[in-house]
């Protein structure tokens, strides 16, 4: 099992410059987290999509930005026998050796056939596919 | 123009029951019970994505009955804030029996005080939402979810009874306050698609906004309307409103920062061992706020002194020690008024077991955080012209190793590399191992951000001498190596906006043929 910690992409405050509203305007919107400002000061990540032209999709989109770059991107790379898991699932992590006990999203799994058989998982601390995406949504819904 | 700034989080405590991070279990039921019952994550209750908690109790043969009052629960540690004498909370509940009903209630305690007492008579598999005031009081108290025997249970072979549990909250109340609002003005909380929540007019320059029936954390923003009904302000969306949050609405101080060392060691090794970290507040006008008490905190290390009063000069210094080595992000905050919003910055400074000392007889040495790393497998370093990247292999786990610590590569006494660790690999299996990755100095450049910078018929080397001592050095991380003279000789009118240093300091470089670089030694050039 490999578990790596990356923070190159952290950041605590995010500016996302969108593209111009229906009058012309640009929209930039700024989002930080205080949490972990407390925990890395404050690291600004400049981000420029062009594609948001409402001032709230601009500004869920860095939201949902900032949710993945405020905590550093943890990925668990692991061998694992049984074909029970899929890109998407979740799964929980508990290793006192590697100090972890928290939940996983898989982001890849791997198959090799020849000279034995071998199934790799790759695991990630970040939303990476649309169902992830979309059961945020759900849950998001099913809380209100 | 005035902002909008929570000056009170209504947070206590939210948990999702996705970890169990900080929760104990704690279970007193008969021998044979106790075997086959427990509390864990689970994703098998519907829409509770990913899990929530399940206490689930079940009976063995011949395991004896259950007194009422035993139970199965977790219990963890909630502070209450000073002042505050009751909470708003809320939990999301459902149970299910196979194949009969067993005298267990689903219960919630905050302290001494039952918040839930779900009994078998709910209805079962759907979730069930409790949302009420407990009474309470300030200081560390336990919260207990699980299941109580109400009566006792008797004995039936393998029947089994789940209770499950999600979206905990624990909150100041069940209203947000915006305050400092002129006569006449009126706040709105509107939800992501700008639908309106909940609005209220002030009286007696506060609005009341009750959110006592959301469920938190709310995600919104809010808008402020004068008393002709005029919009004068709209905040940021926010995925985190909480009942109990209070903002205040008016014109911002401002606060920066400045160290005098960014690597210090530890006490007892060598120089420096301490850094003073200088605050300075200035008024809405841009003048020094003289006067006014900063709070100072840091997540490693000790402060002295914890607050301090601005001086003539709107500055206040504090010193910053640290027995261990570690990053420590010092904050300075100062906690407004009933007319001016808190306002608060941070600064890094890094601490150090002690100074380097590299062994000059040595092909390489490799230093992390001021502490010798003995067993190095591989060290390699690669250059191009936008980085250089660093990379170690340590036969084992070192657990005092952890991302953004400093790390050295030496060669024969000389340094050859300084940079943060940015991505660290533990391994272990088929052997324990560890793989460590950082970039130089240059990383700080990229992360600060520049909101304006306008220069009027400056040469290139001038600027560069000023984005330098503006926005780089008070945080001492980079500090000003050499200019080629070259860029001298060029002038430019430059205006820019939301940059980040290296590219703007990339883009005035690029216009005299130069590039921008960070030495082994911190020092930045431009040549």
């Amino acid at each position: 099992m490999e578990y790596t910690t990356d923070y190159r992409d952290l950041a605590t405050v995010l500016k996302l410059r969108g593209g111009q509203d229906a009058s012309g305007a640009d929209i930039v919107v700024t989002v930080s987290n205080e949490d972990a400002i407390k925990t890395y000061g404050k690291r600004m990540k400049p981000v420029a999509e062009s594609q948001w032209t409402s001032l709230v999709l601009c500004q869920l989109r860095a939201l949902q930005l900032l949710a993945n770059y405020s905590k550093p991107a943890i990925s668990i790379t692991l061998d694992a026998k049984a074909e029970v898991l899929h890109v998407g699932d979740s799964v929980q992590v508990i290793s006192n050796s590697m100090e972890v006990d928290s939940t996983f999203t898989v982001q890849s799994v791997t198959y090799e056939y020849g000279g034995g058989y071998r199934m790799t998982v790759e695991l990630t601390n970040r939303a990476v596919t649309l169902s992830d995406i979309l059961a945020a949504i759900e849950r998001h819904l099913e809380r209100r | 123009m005035p902002t909008l700034v929570r000056q009170v989080e209504g947070k206590i405590y939210d948990s999702r029951f996705d970890d169990l991070n900080g929760w104990v279990e704690e279970e007193d039921l008969p021998t044979l019970w106790a075997q086959a019952s427990y509390t864990a994550l689970t994703d098998g209750a519907y829409y509770s994505s990913p899990y929530s908690l399940l206490a689930l109790t079940k009976s063995p043969a011949n395991a004896g009955n259950v007194s009422a009052g035993q139970y199965l629960r977790r219990k963890r540690t909630v502070t209450i804030p000073a002042g505050v004498t009751s909470v708003r909370m809320r939990v999301r509940h459902r149970w299910h029996a196979a194949p009969s009903t067993m005298g267990f209630a689903r219960r919630v305690r905050l302290g001494d005080s039952l918040f839930l007492d779900g009994y078998v008579s709910d209805a079962q598999d759907v979730w069930l939402w409790k949302n009420d005031v407990v009474n309470t009081s300030a200081g560390d108290k336990d919260l207990r979810v699980g299941v109580e025997a109400y009566t006792t249970v008797y004995e039936l072979q393998n029947n089994t009874q789940y209770h499950w549990f999600d979206d905990i909250v624990v909150c100041r109340s069940g209203s947000i306050k915006v305050t400092n609002l002129a006569t006449g003005y009126k706040a709105k909380l509107l939800d992501a698609s700008d639908a309106l929540i909940v609005e209220a007019t002030e009286s007696g320059g506060t609005a009341t906004l009750d959110v006592s029936t959301n469920s938190y954390p709310i995600t919104g923003r809010f808008k402020i309307y004068d008393g002709g009904n005029n919009l004068v302000h709209t905040s940021e969306l926010s995925t985190d409103i909480y009942g109990g949050d209070e903002y205040l609405y008016g014109e911002s101080y401002s606060i920066a920062v400045e160290t005098d060392n960014y690597i210090i060691n530890r006490q007892g090794a060598s120089s420096p061992t301490s850094a003073t970290v200088t605050f300075t507040l200035k008024d809405e006008a841009g003048s020094p706020a003289v006067g006014k008490a900063i709070n100072f905190t840091t997540s490693h290390g000790t402060l002295n002194p914890t607050s301090g009063v601005t001086g003539d000069d709107g500055k206040v210094s504090t010193t910053l020690t640290a027995t261990t080595m570690g990053v420590a992000v010092v904050k300075g905050e100062w906690p407004g008024t009933d007319l001016y919003p808190r306002i608060y910055v941070t600064i890094e400074v890094s601490l150090h077991r002690d100074a380097d000392s590299p062994d000059s007889d040595k092909e390489y040495d490799v230093w992390i955080q001021g502490r010798k790393i003995w067993d190095c497998t591989a060290t390699r370093i690669s250059s191009n012209p936008a980085e250089d990247v660093a990379e170690l292999e340590i036969p084992y786990i070192d657990v005092d190793v952890k991302g953004l610590y400093d790390f050295a590569i030496y060669r024969y006494g000389t340094e050859l590399f300084f940079g943060r660790i940015e991505v660290l690999t533990k391994r272990i299996a088929p052997t324990p191992a560890m793989k460590l990755q950082g970039r130089t100095m240059v990383q700080a450049l990229m992360r600060t951000h520049i909101e304006s910078a306008s220069f009027t018929n400056a040469t290139l080397k001038s600027i560069i001498e000023q984005i330098h001592s503006q926005f780089l050095a008070p945080f001492k991380q980079v500090l000003l190596g050499t200019i080629s003279q070259h860029l001298e000789n060029i002038s430019v009118t430059l205006s820019e906006t939301d940059q980040t240093a290296y590219d703007l300091l990339s883009k005035v470089a690029a216009l005299g043929a130069a590039t921008v670089s960070v030495d082994a030694d911190r020092k930045m050039h431009v040549r």
